[in-house]
């Protein structure tokens, strides 16, 4: 079993388990299925050989009729996803267990097919497997939001799921049009799909269908207007998933595609960069202004992946290194901050930031951890956050400096809605409904402080991360025209 | 000794001090917290000593621990020391003030409720200080400058249950961060045009360089914008006086000696790079000049005794900065030294008096306190002496030599600089004078309870009084002495231009100094010294733009903070709901028409949705098996 293959299946497994255990049993077992997900993927990690290969490869004859093979692999871009998605899924799950009363068994097995999917999506080896568990991976997630949440659910999923949808069908319609170009040959992996010369126009075209379907996804200005009200209204375990992890699905497509449209993302860069820095100044901005947690997170979020979206789009070492790194980084992060925001939500059932006045005072653990979440956010040094945006900028610096300087801002604007956030919500007089919510629990506190040190020693000892991150993207600099 | 167990000395023992009083401090004694918070800087200092005793730092010490992280084409971004006579004064500043701050901490926090985390947040700040003093290449250096920058976040908002506080801790930040984007970016243009950001190494680089070529000024004055940031020269020195709403001892250690002066020492250290530029010296110059004169007018009308010595620590950092703005940038360091003793004792020493009085800062409440408190009148006294630049104490010697500096180059910017002077002279003494001299004019009550402070704290004042009082002859002008001692340590670090001025100009500075000052006490003494003039004097417009900062804050926030704020509510509130979502929710509504208008039944239900997914990627799935 040291193909990939087992993590994709390891998970449906447990779901099946779910299905047939008690309804009491639903919780534990998910969890303990995502902590053998993690821990096996770790074993995985550590025969990872660091090279440019793929490895652990599963890869047999699907459809044969469009050639296409169903092909898992891992690869050093995937493991950055897999990793996050081993660490997050866990989160989500010991914070549902708050709620695990009010959930049914199919809240589980949806997790744990989600799991399988997103595993399956982030080892994809070829475009057609890639998206099938792009849209595979949606469906889970899709029908937690609409089953839970709150009472204005309906419309905010609703939203979600136009917006996805329209997505998909250009993606689709981009992964049509490749391989009507492609014709006959064999695009049974990425490599051969890079190597594939397709005209600028052609490419234009593709990059156009594939950026709007990954902008949706991330999403990125200005295709976000389902985030922040689906961030409010869904289910918060699961908005830690959504926001970590689903949010890379977009980014990370556009660098599986990269090399693809390679000439095309050249060709429209600046416009592209243009876009992705309006994105971090309004997401920014907009955050700036909010009054409700989850909505400053979520707009915070758009801010931070337009950031990623950036990096990549420079197309220079620096920039694609640290947008892969900041993927990983900001999932951690984001995961942590929803994490909070839900064990502050479900203790107040207010979403105020000035609901809990005083925290700091009467629940000085959890200020500690959510201040420490939110340093990485505005990425100090020695947090993980730091390494992502400071590659990130240092690689707009490279195409142009007033770039670099306006994405900067948002470093400042960052410092600016974070700590207005934090201070709202820890600090101020306390009050006497604050001092009487109750502390966090165990598993809370170890979550909180797994996530802490996972972001600081990210921000200690980059190196091996970011060497990583160089390789999964070092291909696409060397086929990429000097723009 | 092994040196490298003196560098590890110099670092860990502070971040040590941190992490012990930050997890357990609650559960200590709180003898013990004290301890473990004075031992971190003690120790720093002790090292640091040995290292100047033992070593004649000819050659820098170096110690890579690691390697953080790789830039550009193999540029190791390592956590490495350097250590070379310039890091040497500013760590004998950081750990030796940084010391007697920590000890006076004990006595000025001992009653308060959350005084563990108090002194672990000191150390953090003092690792993060020594870190940035002792970094080794520009991006461990910007660590420790955003560390420093955080620590005041968190010190400034110590009392975090009061809602203005925090917004005080909230703009310093914010503020330091505007300079630090300006300092990022020229770390970026130096990383990405000379591949390195070791500050040795790279400024080996700019051999090929002329003067004020265009990429040298865009990085030196990139690098000028974090300095005005974090040394609050205008325009960004708005955030220093509201600092203030920190603990006294933290106005002393952070916002008067160290931490506001780092911006100076960057500039000192990446000497050689500014000296290529006599352009960007020039705009330093000029922006130095006018923060002295703009910020010691306003101290003129502070009623604050904090506040006061807020603006003035501003105009110090003016005068520190026109010194380098001048190329004479071992003269502004020999400030920062001075300056952080008598400062550091001003400050203290008001502290003591806050302390006394049960947390009065007004000064028009004071009065008399020299028979109540007659240990901290001596040393206010002599921290007063020292600031207005009274032969022979220590602000004399620093701020003399600049005035010398800043005429051999530019005669508008000393005469500026000389009434800026005139101006520190007349706060200076106003506050003195009000604050203990005369009769007392606040409650009663308080007046008998005021108290000389305990030992721990007076301890403290008294080194820096001795410092301030003996400081300066570290720094004896050339007329007197053949040996500059500061000149001669820093040489191997620092490369000076050369600044010539006559003796007669010296000698005559020295006089107009002395008989200025004797006018100037006298008045104020007559002024302030008897009977505080009651009811606020309309002094007209200028009264009005002084009492008022010029307005400044209200400035920013009119030009730059309530425009942005209305754009991002308008975002939010407008753009976000109506626009961009209206125009992705047609294609989408149409769609639902549509299937309205097909569908009857399923209009709206999702799971129809998911189904039509399937169904149409079978049908492509299909379509493919076809064509093919």
């Amino acid at each position: 079993m040291d193909t990939i293959l087992s993590i994709i299946l390891l998970p449906l497994l447990f779901a099946l388990l779910i299905y047939f255990a008690g309804r009491k049993y639903a919780a534990p077992v998910a969890l303990a299925g995502a902590g053998i997900n993690l821990f096996y993927f770790l074993f995985l990690l550590s025969g990872f050989r660091a090279s440019h290969s793929v490895e652990n490869v599963f890869n047999v004859a699907w459809i044969p009729g469009i050639n296409a093979n169903l092909h898992f692999g891992l690869d050093a871009l995937g493991i950055f996803m897999i990793l996050l998605t081993a660490l997050v899924l866990p989160i989500g799950l010991i914070a549902s267990l708050k709620y695990s009363e009010h959930r049914s068994k199919v809240y589980y097995i949806l997790m744990m097919l989600g799991l399988s999917a997103l595993n399956g999506f982030f080892s994809a080896q070829n475009d057609i497997t890639f998206y099938v568990f792009f849209e595979l991976a949606l469906i889970p997630f899709y029908f937690i939001v609409l089953m839970y949440g709150g009472a204005q659910r309906r419309q905010a999923v609703f939203k979600f799921f136009v917006y996805t949808v329209f997505g998909s069908f250009l993606m689709l319609g981009s992964i049509i049009y490749l391989h009507s170009l492609a014709g006959q040959n064999s695009t049974n992996d990425w490599s051969m799909l890079y190597d594939m010369e397709f005209s600028v126009k052609a490419q234009t075209w593709m990059l156009a269908g594939l950026f709007v379907a990954f902008a949706i996804k991330s999403p990125l200005f200005p295709f976000h207007t389902w985030q922040s009200d689906l961030y409010t209204e869904g289910d918060r375990p699961t908005i830690i998933i959504i926001a970590a992890i689903l949010s890379k699905m977009g980014v990370f497509g556009i660098l599986r595609f990269f090399n693809v449209v390679n000439e095309a993302i050249a060709q429209y860069q600046l416009p592209l960069l243009v876009l992705c820095i309006a994105g971090v100044l309004y997401g920014a901005l907009v955050a700036w202004r909010q009054n409700e947690v989850t909505r400053i997170m979520a707009y915070s979020s758009l801010s931070h992946m337009g950031m990623i979206a950036a990096g990549i789009f420079t197309a220079t070492v620096p920039g694609l290194k640290g947008g892969v790194f900041q993927m990983l980084s900001h999932g951690l992060i984001v995961a942590g901050m929803f994490f909070v925001a839900d064990s502050m939500i479900s203790r107040t059932m207010d979403n105020s930031i000035d609901a809990t006045t005083g925290m700091a005072r009467s629940h000085p653990n959890l200020a500690v951890y959510f201040f420490v979440l939110c340093l990485a956010s505005v990425g100090l040094p020695l947090t993980s956050g730091f390494i992502g945006e400071f590659n990130i900028l240092q690689g707009l610096s490279q195409i142009r400096l007033v770039l670099a300087a306006l994405a900067g801002v948002s470093v400042i604007l960052g410092a600016l809605y974070t700590f207005r956030m934090y201070q709202r919500m820890m600090f101020g007089t306390p009050n006497p409904l604050t001092s009487a919510l109750p502390s966090l629990k165990m598993n809370e506190d170890y979550v909180l402080i797994v996530l802490m040190i996972l972001v600081l020693v990210l921000g200690f000892y980059p190196d091996t991360w970011l060497d990583l991150a160089d390789q999964a993207t070092a291909s696409f600099l060397q086929l990429k025209p000097k723009g | 000794m092994d040196t490298s167990i003196l560098l590890h000395l110099i670092i860990w023992p502070t971040l040590f001090g941190f992490i012990i009083n930050g997890l357990f401090g609650a559960r200590l004694p709180r003898g013990l917290v004290g301890l473990i918070a004075c031992a971190g800087p003690l120790l720093g200092f002790i090292a640091t000593l040995i290292i100047y005793a033992g070593q004649p730092l000819l050659e820098p010490i170096r110690f890579t621990y690691y390697n953080w992280f790789t830039i550009g084409l193999g540029n190791q971004v390592g956590f490495s020391v350097h250590i070379d006579a310039l890091t040497v004064l500013m760590l004998f500043v950081v750990t030796g003030v940084g010391t007697l701050i920590h000890v006076y901490s004990i006595g000025y926090m001992r009653d308060d409720a959350g005084y563990p985390r108090f002194m672990a947040y000191l150390n953090l700040f003092l690792f993060s200080m020594i870190v940035l003093v002792t970094a080794s290449n520009l991006v461990l250096l910007f660590a420790g400058w955003e560390g420093v920058g955080l620590c005041s976040f968190l010190l400034i908002g110590y009392w975090f249950g009061n809602t203005e506080y925090n917004k005080a801790a909230r703009k310093a930040f914010v503020m330091n961060r505007i300079g630090d984007l300006g300092f990022i970016l020229g770390i970026f243009l130096l990383a990405n045009h000379f591949n390195s950001v070791d500050i040795v190494t790279i400024q080996q680089s700019f051999g090929e360089y002329s003067q004020n070529d265009p990429l040298l000024v865009t990085i030196t004055i990139l690098l000028f914008i974090g300095v005005c940031g974090k040394s609050a020269q205008i325009p960004l020195f708005t955030w220093l006086p509201d600092a203030m709403a920190g603990p006294t001892p933290v106005s002393a250690l952070i916002h008067a000696a160290t931490m506001v002066t780092a911006g100076i020492y960057l500039v000192a250290r990446m000497n050689i790079l500014f000296s290529l530029t006599p352009l960007t010296l020039q705009i330093i110059l000029i922006t130095g000049v006018v923060t002295a004169i703009v910020a010691a007018s306003i101290a003129l009308r502070q009623n604050d005794i904090k506040k006061v010595l807020a603006y003035s620590t501003v105009s110090q950092l003016g005068y520190m900065a026109a010194s380098l703005g001048v190329a004479a940038y071992t003269t502004a360091i020999f400030h920062v030294m001075t300056h952080a003793f008598f400062k550091a004792l001003l400050f203290l020493g008001a502290g003591s008096v806050i302390h006394g009085l049960g947390g009065e800062q007004d000064i028009r409440k004071m009065g008399g306190l020299k028979s109540k408190m007659m240990w901290t009148h001596l040393v206010f006294l002599i921290g007063t002496l020292a600031i207005v630049g009274c032969p022979p104490f220590a602000g004399f010697f620093s701020k003399d030599e600049i005035l010398a500096v800043v005429y051999s180059w530019n005669f508008w910017g000393f005469v500026i600089l000389a009434v800026a002077s005139v101006m520190t002279a007349w706060y200076m003494f106003r506050l003195y004078f009000s604050t203990f001299h005369g009769s007392y004019r606040g409650d009663h009550h308080v007046y008998n309870h005021a108290h000389e402070s305990p030992a721990i704290m007076v301890g403290p004042l008294f080194v820096l009084a001795v410092l301030s009082l003996i400081g300066g002859f570290a720094g004896m002008p050339e007329v007197l002495s053949e040996h500059h001692m500061v000149h001669q340590f820093l040489k191997g670090s620092i490369i000076d231009h050369t600044h010539e001025v006559s003796h007669f100009f010296e000698y005559s500075l020295w006089g107009i100094t002395v008989l200025a000052l004797a006018i100037i006490g006298v008045l104020c003494y007559r002024i302030y010294g008897r009977q505080y003039p009651v009811g606020q004097s309309s002094g007209g417009v200028l009264a009005a733009l002084l009492d008022n900062k010029f307005y400044l804050d209200e400035i920013y926030d009119a030009s730059i903070g309530n425009p942005l704020k209305a754009l991002g509510k308008y975002f939010g509130k407008v753009w976000d709901p109506m626009l961009i979502d209206a125009a992705v929710r047609t294609p989408g509504n149409l769609l639902q028409r549509a299937s309205v208008g097909l569908k009857p039944i399923q209009s709206g239900q999702i799971s129809w949705y998911i189904f039509s997914i399937l169904i149409g990627f079978l049908i492509y799935a299909f379509l493919f098996l076809v064509k093919l």
